[in-house]
């Protein structure tokens, strides 16, 4: 990671204490005094390195960009028709535990985080993988091929991303939500979701418990 | 895992079960569930055909909550996700919060807080495995050990409260640094150190009064077996990945803190049972000491730089925090690998907290744990997992 490229968005500095507002002001101001990140020269775009280089160079077709996030750790955006075969070949480069697999709801795209971990006893052996999927929300329901196959891992942790954004991973075995009772209306992670008006009880089965606000508390 | 397949049955070994199936419901309210835990199981008369675990009766939805607070004020409520090593929480959080404020190379947290943070972190490692290690016991039937296991772990909880102020929930870790320095009590640290020169010797005591019990090794040798395959496959991290016999440990492959100036080692066994597991345990109990006495005499040398907190981030300037950018940071839980992935946008909320719970992605190894063995087997191996239930459902 040392030789990691420049991120490509700006390191927050720790806030200033004289002016606990400058993050904020540079994002919305535009004070000529400050520069801008989007009016000073554009930095290099970065390139993978190593592994990620490696895979994107074997599927130039399947890779849709390369980004360093803020902690230095790059991340390769793949298209999701070839995040399955990408995948297979990081495990067979030893990447074998699924370490994170995190979905997310940017009001425009959808999108979910994998990240894979070799088995390491030393720093000189540890490597990571980070792979991006991501989606319009123009495109309808948001759908990206399962990784179960690959990673049995993957197994709740996509399980956890349906019930939560509604993800369809085509492929799973067994697509059902985790946490929340089944019949469940809407997915509460997404940005757009609205909490029902009325509260309907945990339930299982047929069993079903309909409390109005008017019947008062229960 | 596959939901139980009720109609066409089979053993592990590829054998139909020959007696009359019975659908047993096990929890949400049972005590060898470690909380609220649901299991579906199968069985042929003892034995386990198959067990599906049914999750979400503790789902606070702690990550949508996280969407609607300043980015400060979710510190307690990380707590309250794995809440015997509270601490190990808030500093997956803690440190990915930093690497959006910091960037990749900037160091926001002095020298002498990363110290303080590893000393917290440690004791809190030591309560988690002696809780465990104890109601782990009581799941086999064996009382007296949780008497033992509690005996040390109430005075190391007295530590942490002399250190934060509480004994469970800490909410002790800030953006650049942690809540409150050492006590002023010039015996504390002393004091710390005596009692942790005795602890090797109540592992020490632990073991004698375990390892030649003939009903415990027969009920822990051989029960709840997991091949090193299987554990990579499934994401198992932590003891349970240790105990197959691979030193995979992030706190010395991909160092956090100042864990790459500590000397200790990553004990290992090739045992991949519940017997394993438990040696794993304890011989990590007995490197967190040695981590301890190495903190505590840099602590307590006076030669470490800066303050318990940035500046930057203390009193009211804490909720003006405004992150921006994304990232993942991952610390070695007592119960496995524990992340944090979060994304701001420069606002005063995240926009998208996940926490990668340790718990959730050992839990889903258990029916392979489980299957072909006797019902009380299955809840010593449920126990081996080390799960709680705030962290598995979150």
């Amino acid at each position: 990671m040392a030789d990691a490229p420049k991120p490509t968005n700006p390191p927050m500095t720790p806030i200033p204490p004289k002016a606990p507002a400058a993050s904020a002001s540079s994002a919305k101001s535009a004070d000529a005094s400050v520069p801008k990140p989007a009016a000073a020269p554009a930095p290099p775009p970065a390139q993978p390195t190593g592994d990620a280089a490696m895979l994107r160079d074997a599927h130039p077709d399947d890779v849709a960009g390369y980004e360093v996030l803020s902690d230095g750790v790059g991340v390769l955006t793949v298209k999701p028709d070839g995040l399955f075969t990408i995948a297979g070949e990081a495990k067979a480069m030893g990447y074998r535990i699924l370490s994170l697999l995190s979905a997310y709801d940017r009001t425009d795209h959808f999108g979910v985080l994998y990240a894979f971990l070799k088995p390491a006893t030393s720093p000189g052996e540890f490597a990571e993988l980070r792979l991006r999927v991501t989606t319009p929300k123009s495109a309808g329901e948001p759908t990206f091929p399962s990784l179960v196959d690959l990673y049995p891992a993957a197994d709740w942790q996509e399980r956890e991303m349906f019930d939560m954004y509604g993800i369809k991973f085509e492929g799973h075995p067994d697509l059902r939500r985790v946490f929340l009772p089944s019949d469940w209306t809407g997915y509460p992670m997404r940005k757009d979701y609205k909490e029902a008006e009325q509260f309907v009880a945990l339930r299982e089965g047929e069993d079903i418990t309909v409390k109005h606000p008017e019947e008062g508390a229960w | 895992m596959a939901k139980v397949d009720f109609a066409n049955p089979m053993l592990p070994d590829g054998r139909k079960p020959t007696g009359q199936l019975m659908t047993l419901n096990m929890g949400p309210q049972h005590p060898s569930t470690h909380g609220v835990l649901r299991l579906k199981l199968l069985l042929d008369g003892e034995i386990v055909v198959d067990v599906e675990p049914v999750l979400g009766y503790l789902h606070r939805g702690s990550e949508k909550l996280a969407e609607g607070m300043h980015w400060v004020k979710f510190i307690p409520l990380t707590d309250r996700m794995d809440y015997l090593s509270a601490m190990h929480n808030n500093h997956g959080y803690v440190l990915a919060v930093e690497k959006l404020l910091g960037g990749p190379e900037q160091q926001v947290v002095s020298e002498k807080a990363e110290y303080i943070r590893v000393f917290a972190a440690e004791i809190s490692r030591l309560c988690n495995h002696l809780f465990w290690m104890g109601t782990f016991m009581l799941d086999l039937g064996a009382i007296s050990p949780l008497f033992y296991a509690l005996r040390e772990r109430e005075t190391l909880l007295g530590f942490l409260e002399e250190l934060c102020g509480a004994r469970l929930t800490f909410n002790y870790f800030r953006f650049g640094g942690v809540k409150y320095d050492l006590p002023q009590d010039p015996t504390y640290l002393p004091r710390v150190k005596e009692f942790l020169a005795a602890m090797p010797g109540k592992v020490d005591q632990y073991e004698t009064l375990l390892k030649r019990n003939d009903i415990l090794l027969g009920r822990l040798r051989g029960t709840g077996p997991l091949s090193r395959e299987q554990a990579l496959e499934w994401g198992v991290t932590g003891p349970m990945l240790r105990a197959t016999g691979i030193a995979h440990d992030l706190r010395k492959s991909a160092p956090y803190s100042v864990y790459k100036s500590l000397n200790f080692d990553v004990p290992t066994n090739t045992q991949s049972d519940c017997y394993g597991r438990l040696m794993n345990r304890w011989a990590e109990m007995r490197e967190s000491v040695r981590i301890l006495e190495q903190v505590i005499t840099r602590l307590e040398s006076g030669s470490l730089d800066g303050l318990h907190l940035n500046p930057d981030y203390a009193g009211g300037k804490i909720l003006r925090v405004k992150a921006k950018g994304e990232a993942y940071a991952r610390i070695e839980h007592p119960k496995g690998e524990y992340g944090c992935h979060v994304i701001g946008d420069g606002k005063q909320n995240p926009l998208r907290v996940h926490v990668r719970a340790p718990s959730f992605a050992n839990l889903q190894v258990l029916p392979i744990l489980a299957r072909g063995q006797k019902i009380a087997d299955m809840v010593a191996s449920l126990g081996s997992i080390d799960i709680v239930l705030g962290d598995v459902d979150r």
